[in-house]
């Protein structure tokens, strides 16, 4: 398994940016801290925790424009390439290159930054974007869906692209620079791999809505996506018994922990294609999954506290809906008069993946 | 409106039972028989089984019929009255003793009703009966054979009792005939004139309204100037509904539907203006708004399939159009066909989920590709296929796509796929039985044709699904700047490219069929 982050926090032709050539052209869009981060523990993640279902985790090699450390697997901070045009360009084609020797191997890209998108068309932009206000797109950022296509001949046949950008469409980009998509990286040709290969894309937002970070943190898309590595994402594998985070199950496992963020209700995990998908990475042990406790109605958080067994999980008074990870398997909960032993609502559940969620009728 | 609460579980139903298998789940409120003023809880995946939890739903209270399309493509309906209380409240659908109404799967074609009309590699002088349909399906049929050149059943039948193989019946050598078109492109193009506000002129407020004007003629003028008008522009479909529209001289303009709230009109019934095969849709609708305020305007160009015939049921069916309140604010109209099983396909194709796809077209294959009968349904499971591993595919498909392509003039959706298969597709899996005009051995005639099939399929206007269009620019993609191309060709192709990128701006990625944003064009006032 090969893998490619790119992770884009300095635009300096964006607002705020280093340099003194501004490009106008996108309002509001501006220098972000989360992406070096989400690169950071994307890497340590896959070096601590990763367990590939097939061969190993042959390289991982980053780009990021930012401030970011990193570190080799001896420790010994590296200097990393900076995420321009020039510098993707070479990556991409070293990455393809290692991915285009087996067919049964995995190439993994993952973007971070800043994308738009216009109608069904998305870009991602690097560090450079807005270098040639003329011509931004044709030097600053990448034709995602191109860039896909053209990937689609490599002999590797199980790839995952995870793109964390938005895409939503700025008012002045379609109608100055509508022409422009980006540059597609890899150039498209003649295959027979459609059907054959299984190429996975989980967009972080919808067309037409964002993506959202925390300053100095990993973006929500890549807390949820390492999150729902736990077990959001896994299925039993039929063969081994195993639990797998499969392919096309990422969307649905991260969603479930976008919607317990900052961002939920306005950013939606998407699969960008139909695809057969592949397995991905092996649980050490059972999966952990999302449990939503809800009570009914909603005027009675505050008032009651809630327990969960086994494990003895209990909560009191909260306000809102409690949020568990549990271990899979079947959980009694019950609902008490806040301080007191009376039990007023009672509900069995089978924590399951993608996620669970239990209503509590806890009475008027 | 009182809000309840109301957990929706699916109880075991057939072969649908199988554990992880979800179905889709609309309610809509019921007002009266004709029109539904229409609550919709769309794409709520229901768990299908008795070990999975319910999935709970947030309602308003009233009379619903519930609809429930599970991924085998069986089709479930239920008259659900939700009442008025704070309690959770809990409706079983399915094998319930309480269910009014149920449509389940229909079952197998009977003797003498053909459920497979296609195969046939004639230039080996052999007809290869491949059987479409889930290679678990193993009941004795009964499988006519169609000569396709004139449509009609061949003298002979054969009967196979296992499905898995194939049976070869010796043919008379025949070389191979370019088929000409079975159905000619039709001419109707529904245009909502939005800047004819019909709310009361009393009214402080006019309410959001939506008309559809449609007229009559040939969609050809539409094609032809798709193409004249949009190369190297930008935003093409705008200088393309320029021409189009009220515009066109000796058209026949009538009014086809004007509401000012929800509302759900069945296309290709008996009675309306839509009997005849239909091209495109024009609709807008204006929002809400003062007196002497500009209202908000949204329009949209839809391609819309041609009459339906449901291989299912067995009869002519249709489709409908959403319009007003529907799930996304964002898309005020949704189109969807009266046609269980291709409609549970093109939901999974729209949802991205390839396994659920499959499911219903595994099931439903024989019907769903008997294209003489309807070749739009035929293109939903087309794209199914494309993406499709070999291993799960039908015998014989590929030639089946090149017909389909070839055959209907209207539907650029075969030249796509055909093009597709001989630029992204292994022909491992096909053997000697693909036929080879529609499959060159070398790679310089096989780039040119596909060339060649994706500019025709421009000329034949937007691809009837959204799935088309997103292959069309993979294609174009590869073939740009291909050394394999004639000069002139490759100038073509990239024009092209422009063109369908400048579509892909403006599509909208929510609905199935390819629909353009014209909303610019509109406020304009062309008309």
């Amino acid at each position: 398994m090969h893998v490619l982050l790119v992770a884009v926090g300095d635009y300096p032709h964006l607002e705020g940016g280093s340099s003194t050539e501004r490009f106008n052209g996108l309002r509001g869009v501006g220098q972000l801290s989360s992406p070096p981060v989400s690169a950071r523990v994307m890497v340590e993640w896959l070096r601590n925790d990763f367990v590939p279902y097939q061969g190993k985790l042959a390289s991982v090699e980053v780009l990021c424009s930012g401030t970011e450390s990193f570190v080799d697997d001896d420790g010994i901070k590296v200097v990393v390439e900076r995420a321009t045009l020039p510098q993707l360009r070479a990556a991409v084609a070293r990455w393809h290159a290692r991915g285009n020797v087996s067919e049964d191997d995995t190439l993994v890209f993952m973007f971070c930054g800043h994308g738009v998108a216009s109608g069904a068309i998305s870009s991602l932009l690097l560090e450079e974007f807005g270098d040639n206000s003329l011509d931004p797109f044709s030097t600053g950022a990448v034709a995602a869906d191109d860039f896909i296509t053209g990937m689609r001949s490599c002999k590797a046949l199980n790839q995952l692209f995870l793109l964390d950008a938005c895409r939503y469409i700025p008012i002045d980009y379609q109608d100055e620079f509508g022409e422009s998509t980006g540059v597609p990286l890899v150039k498209g040709v003649a295959h027979s791999n459609l059907g054959r290969s299984r190429q996975v894309c989980i967009w972080a937002s919808k067309l037409g809505n964002s993506a959202y970070g925390r300053p100095g943190y990993p973006t929500i898309f890549t807390d949820a996506l390492l999150a729902s590595m736990r077990g959001a994402s896994a299925r039993q594998d039929e063969a081994t018994d195993a639990w797998v985070v499969q392919g096309t199950a990422l969307a649905e496992g991260i969603n479930e922990f976008v919607k317990r963020s900052e961002a939920a209700n306005k950013q939606f995990a998407t699969p960008g294609m139909m695809t057969e998908g592949f397995p991905l990475h092996v649980l050490a042990g059972p999966p952990i999954i999302p449990v939503n406790v809800v009570c009914k109605p909603a005027n009675r958080y505050g008032t009651v506290d809630l327990r969960c067994g086994p494990g003895d999980y209990t909560a009191s008074g909260l306000l809102g809906p409690w949020h568990l990870e549990l271990a899979h398997g079947s959980y009694s909960m019950t609902a008490h008069p806040m301080g007191k032993e009376e039990v007023i609502a009672t509900r069995l559940c089978i924590a399951s993946p993608p996620g669970t969620l239990v209503l509590m009728q806890v009475g008027e | 409106m009182t809000s309840a609460t109301v957990e929706f579980k699916v109880s075991a139903y057939g072969r649908s039972a199988a554990k992880g298998l979800f179905g889709v789940l609309e309610l809509e409120r019921i007002a009266d028989t004709e029109v539904f003023e229409r609550t919709v809880v769309r794409n709520v995946r229901v768990p299908v089984g008795v070990s999975i939890q319910a999935e709970p739903v947030h309602i308003g209270a009233g009379k619903y019929l519930g609809k429930l399309r599970l991924p085998t493509g069986e089709h479930i309906s239920e008259l659900v009255e939700i009442a008025p209380v704070q309690e959770l409240q809990r409706v079983v659908l399915g094998k319930s003793a309480a269910r009014k109404k149920s449509t389940a799967r229909a079952a197998p074609p009977k003797s003498g009703v053909s459920p497979l009309t296609e195969s046939r590699a004639v230039n080996q002088g052999k007809l290869v009966l491949g059987d479409f349909s889930s290679k678990s399906w193993s009941s004795e049929r009964e499988l006519s054979l169609y000569d396709v050149s004139k449509s009609l059943p061949m003298p002979r039948t054969a009967i196979t009792s296992d499905i898995h193989l194939r049976s070869e019946v010796a043919v008379p050598p025949a070389p191979f005939v370019d088929i000409s078109p079975k159905q000619v492109g039709g001419g109707l193009i529904a245009y909502l004139d939005s800047r004819k506000q019909r709310a009361g002129a009393d009214s402080e407020i006019k309410a959001a309204s939506v008309e559809v004007l449609a007229f009559a003629g040939s969609s050809s003028h539409l094609h032809h100037r798709l193409r004249q008008q949009s190369e190297g522009l930008i935003n093409p479909v705008t200088q393309l509904i320029n021409q189009v529209g009220l515009q066109e001289s000796g058209q026949h303009l009538e009014l086809v539907a004007s509401s000012s709230k929800s509302a759900r009109l069945r296309i290709n019934a008996a009675g309306d203006v839509f009997e005849q095969s239909s091209s495109y849709l024009v609709l807008s609708r204006t929002s809400a708004h003062s007196e002497g305020q500009q209202p908000a305007l949204r329009a949209s160009l839809m391609r819309v399939p041609g009459p339906w015939f449901d291989q299912r049921r067995r009869k002519n069916s249709g489709f409908f159009l959403d319009v007003g309140r529907v799930a996304s604010a964002s898309s005020p109209w949704r189109l969807s066909v009266d046609d269980p099983a291709v409609q549970s396909v093109i939901d999974f194709t729209q949802q991205k989920d390839l396994n659920g796809a499959l499911v219903v077209l595994e099931m439903s294959l024989e019907l769903l590709m008997m294209k003489v009968e309807n070749p739009y349904a035929a293109a939903a499971a087309g794209y199914v296929l494309m993406l499709t591993p070999p291993s799960r595919t039908p015998l014989g498909w590929f030639n089946w796509i090149g017909n389909l392509g070839s055959w209907f003039d209207e539907l650029p959706d075969g030249l796509i796929q055909h093009a597709t298969l001989l630029l992204q597709r292994s022909w491992e899996d096909q053997g000697a039985e693909l036929n080879q005009p529609y499959f060159p051995i070398d790679e310089r005639e096989r780039t040119q044709l596909a060339a060649d099939l994706l500019l025709r399929s421009i000329e034949r206007g937007l691809p009837l699904y959204r799935s088309g269009l997103t292959l069309l620019a993979s294609n174009l993609f590869i073939l740009d700047g291909s050394p394999l191309l004639p000069p002139e060709v490759g100038r073509a192709v990239a024009r092209a490219r422009g063109y369908v990128n400048g579509l892909r701006r403006l599509v909208d990625t929510t609905q199935a069929f390819t629909t353009i944003d014209i909303s610019s064009l509109a406020e304009m006032g062309s008309t």
